[in-house]
């Protein structure tokens, strides 16, 4: 068992982190190049700042959705709270980082720390729950949505019972080794799913904003394409 | 040039997987030294790195002057369609020895210095020397390609206009620098086997690369017409069969007869690996190449072509390897093999070289225009298709890198893993030391009459033992009562436990809890508490229960506690079996000293317990260090 745990938090790990954090910069870099490809085409000089960054604060606080899918939207801020923050500033992540790499920085409060991780559980249900329930949510909801709600769910619920043994029914280093392959799989899918929106929230609002603006000649270019050339259409 | 071909995109899609897995190498290699990514040592410190980027690398490069020489200085203008793209190669193939170079050099911020500080007795200042300035020349031979159409016109022309002069210069360096690398070899006959090391070793390295420029060419023609699906310049490269004929069998003859002049022809056929390996080579390099094309066979055939072209450069890369270290590996003793990441670096910097031609070829004049074919319009392609695409697999050749380095790699370099076992008991003699004067236990002969029982402190086996005499030791510090001076920790269920049990490593110290035997005795799950007293703080041994709580006779009892037992928050991190030898028999020693005036003399000194403190690690006989 400890050398599964060790192939976990080792090799494991260091792939799923490194197909997360290089995917992760790709997907930016070439949005980011898609945007530019799409300005040169377009000849206009002129982007929508206000309107992208609206959009964008919207939906990373959204106050003014809570008025009409309160749940949903109080849910998403909560969860992504916890899931933010609870990882990041976890004792015994903070400590298990120093130990390996040096690298430290303050830890969270145990207690918040719990509340935080139970609010990213919650959230997270609710959500999930939200998405089956509502129609239109679920008309608009693939499988792999389901997928990766579920995905996210794992390691936060094993990380939960590793710190409290007391409260885990299951063997401890089994629910260790759960909770390190989830995780891994976890950074592992972020690029490969809606995942990505970590990085891609302000530049899809860019790219949809601007991918909207067509060539000049792009009818000319549309009929051609479909060889109805001086044709109505 | 079609770039859209499904042969170009997979060819760049391998290409910049193994690069992406280079660059995490190549990271590690400048973060954490040469040892955590390399197999190379002391006794081999020139590896494939040097054997294969550096003197194949300058090898490959030959091209570049070969056709140079041919167009300009022997105005045989056929050639002219193969300029560009031999030049192309030649400066990229020396890009890669300048990267090569850096990945292999200790200290690489100190590439510069030969530029300042000059060395004329040095064979590595005039190699050093030449490679900068062939490739400043070759940038500039080939910078009127990518300038051509650029705005910078009037450069160009100037760049244009200096042509010859610089084809001069890069003549004379090519030259200089071709041989110089047979050189640097001949001041290491002690690392280049006989049948390689020869005086002529500077003239076998000219007239190779000046072949190999040819077959590079060839290669590269042959190579870039099937990437490109171009109809190849087999009427051209055709012309160079014959010059590379001759001077394959000029290379061989005088290679083959060299080594009989020098009574060295015995060799060539005694069976060892050594003569394998030179048939090979010879026979791949420059025999089979050269009958084939000789007898019209490459010339008849545009796949025989390639076989020959390819046979030349692989036969003389495998040469530079030879000479760079394969051919010494009998002869040091080094049993050294490339490691993965040497491999995948090597790989990482040629598949680097390509791209860059690659994107020469399709962006510049780099090949002679061809006339359009008539083709229906290229499919219509997702924006940005070829980014998503090659960047998605560098992005998997990086990842895989990084699950595959080793933990010093990443996490920085520790010693080597050094097991220890038990002090072995052999019988002793005491004899008057004179230097540093005093009395010291010797290895007693068969029969000696005072031979007394000591114990043999080797943990390691590496030959720097001490001889102890434990029972002398426990006589003057009190009999059975005194173990607790040393044998400061039990093993639970044990006495006295040996040193060894604890300092279970030569150097580095060893982690001696159990987590999981300690879920299991404590009762799974319910039992952390026993330990984690504070559940709510994270489980760092630091924030958890002392061990002697409930190991009370962990630490052992005896007249006195010389080695401090293990702090509330110990990390229970047993030190390496040197420092806590060390540590124990010194720091008593020295309190003794102070105490009672029992003198021991100067324990700087190691030869002070360590009578003979030399390497008996295995050597093979006729190893010539």
């Amino acid at each position: 068992m400890d050398a599964w745990l060790d192939f976990a938090r080792g090799p494991a790990f260091r792939f799923a982190l490194a197909v997360m954090v290089l995917g992760l910069l790709r997907h930016f870099a070439l949005a980011l190049l898609s945007v530019r490809a799409i300005l040169r085409r377009a000849g206009d000089k002129t982007l929508p700042v206000t309107q992208i960054r609206k959009a964008t604060l919207s939906w990373l606080f959204p106050v003014k959705k809570l008025g009409h899918h309160t749940l949903f939207a109080a849910a998403s801020v909560l969860f992504h709270l916890g899931a933010i923050v609870a990882p990041l500033l976890l004792a015994a992540h903070v400590t298990l980082i120093e130990a390996s790499t040096g690298l430290a920085w303050p830890a969270l409060n145990p207690l918040a720390a719990d509340i935080l991780t139970l609010l990213a559980i919650g959230g997270l249900l609710v959500l999930f729950v939200v998405r089956i329930a509502k129609r239109a949510a679920r008309d608009l909801s693939q499988r792999s949505d389901y997928g990766v709600l579920l995905l996210v769910l794992v390691p936060f619920v094993t990380g939960f019972l590793a710190a409290h043994p007391g409260l885990n029914p299951f063997p401890f280093t089994a629910v260790l080794l759960l909770h390190f392959l989830s995780a891994d799989l976890l950074l592992f899918m972020f690029p490969f799913t809606k995942l990505v929106h970590v990085v891609l929230l302000p530049a899809t609002q860019l790219v949809s904003e601007a991918a909207w603006r067509f060539d000049p000649d792009a009818g000319e270019k549309v009929a051609k394409a479909l060889g109805k050339e001086n044709q109505r259409i | 040039m079609d770039a859209g071909n499904s042969r170009v995109r997979t060819t760049k899609a391998v290409l910049w997987f193994i690069v992406g897995f280079a660059i995490i190498v190549g990271a590690a290699r400048f973060l954490t030294g040469l040892g955590t990514v390399t197999n190379l040592t002391d006794r081999t410190p020139w590896g494939l790195w040097v054997g294969f980027d550096v003197l194949g690398g300058v090898a490959l490069a030959a091209g570049g002057f070969v056709i140079a020489a041919s167009v300009y200085i022997l105005r045989r203008e056929k050639f002219r369609p193969l300029l560009r793209p031999a030049i192309l190669t030649a400066f990229l193939g020396y890009a890669a020895v300048a990267a090569g170079l850096l990945v292999d050099l200790g200290r690489p911020w100190n590439i510069w210095r030969p530029m300042f500080f000059w060395q004329h007795h040095s064979a590595l200042f005039e190699v050093a020397w030449c490679v900068m300035l062939y490739l400043s020349v070759l940038a500039l031979e080939f910078a009127p390609v990518p300038l051509e159409s650029s705005r910078f016109h009037r450069l160009t022309k100037a760049l244009k206009s200096a042509s010859l002069p610089l084809v001069i210069l890069g003549i004379m360096l090519s030259t200089l620098h071709q041989s110089s690398l047979g050189t640097l070899f001949l001041i290491a006959p002690a690392r280049v086997h006989p049948l390689w090391y020869t005086p002529l070793l500077p003239l076998l390295f000219f007239i190779s690369a000046v072949a190999l420029g040819m077959a590079m060419v060839v290669v590269e023609s042959k190579a870039s017409a099937w990437l490109y699906r171009k109809r190849p310049e087999d009427h051209v490269l055709s012309s160079l069969l014959r010059p590379l004929g001759f001077t394959l069998l000029l290379y061989a003859g005088i290679r083959i007869g060299d080594l009989v002049a020098r009574g060295e022809g015995a060799g060539l056929f005694d069976g060892s690996w050594e003569s394998a390996l030179f048939w090979l080579e010879t026979g791949l390099s420059s025999l089979l190449p050269a009958a084939s094309a000789l007898s019209g066979l490459a010339r008849r055939s545009g796949k025989a072509l390639f076989a020959t072209g390819l046979m030349v450069v692989s036969g003389f890369v495998l040469h530079r390897i030879d000479v760079g270290g394969v051919s010494g590996v009998g002869l040091t003793d080094s049993g050294y093999f490339p490691s993965l990441f040497e491999i995948s670096l090597s790989l990482g910097v040629v598949s680097g070289a390509i791209l860059l031609f690659l994107f020469f070829v399709e962006r510049y004049r780099v090949y002679d225009p061809e006339p359009a074919p008539a083709r229906r319009p290229a499919a219509c392609r997702a924006p940005l298709a070829a980014a998503r695409a090659y960047s998605s697999v560098f992005v998997a050749g990086a990842a895989i890198a990084f699950a595959l380095l080793p933990g010093g790699a990443v996490f920085g370099a520790k010693p080597l893993d050094m097991p220890v076992t038990g002090a072995r008991r052999v019988l002793a003699v005491e004899k008057t030391r004179e230097n540093p004067p005093g009395k010291m236990l010797v290895f007693a002969a068969r029969g000696a009459a005072e031979a007394r029982e000591v114990l043999l402190v080797d943990g390691n086996r590496s030959g720097e033992y001490a001889l102890f005499d434990h029972e002398a030791h426990m006589k003057r510090q009190g009999e059975k009562e005194s173990c607790g001076i040393c044998h400061h920790l039990n093993r639970p269920n044990d006495r006295e436990s040996s040193c060894f049990e604890c300092h279970r490593d030569a150097w580095q110290p060893t982690d001696i809890f159990r987590h999981g035997a300690h879920i299991e005795a404590t009762g799974g799950n319910r039992g952390c508490t026993e330990c984690h007293v504070t559940p709510a703080a994270p489980k760092t041994r630091a924030a958890t229960r002392p061990c002697r709580e409930c190991h009370e006779d962990m630490v052992a009892t005896g007249k006195r506690e010389f080695v401090a037992p293990p702090a509330a928050d110990s990390p229970f991190h047993a030190p390496g079996y040197m420092d806590a030898m060390h540590g124990t028999c010194r720091k008593c020693h020295e309190e003794e000293d102070r105490t009672k005036g029992v003198k021991v003399p100067e324990l700087a000194l190691c030869s002070t317990c360590h009578p003979e403190a030399v390497d008996l690690s295995p050597r093979p006989a006729g190893r010539k260090d």
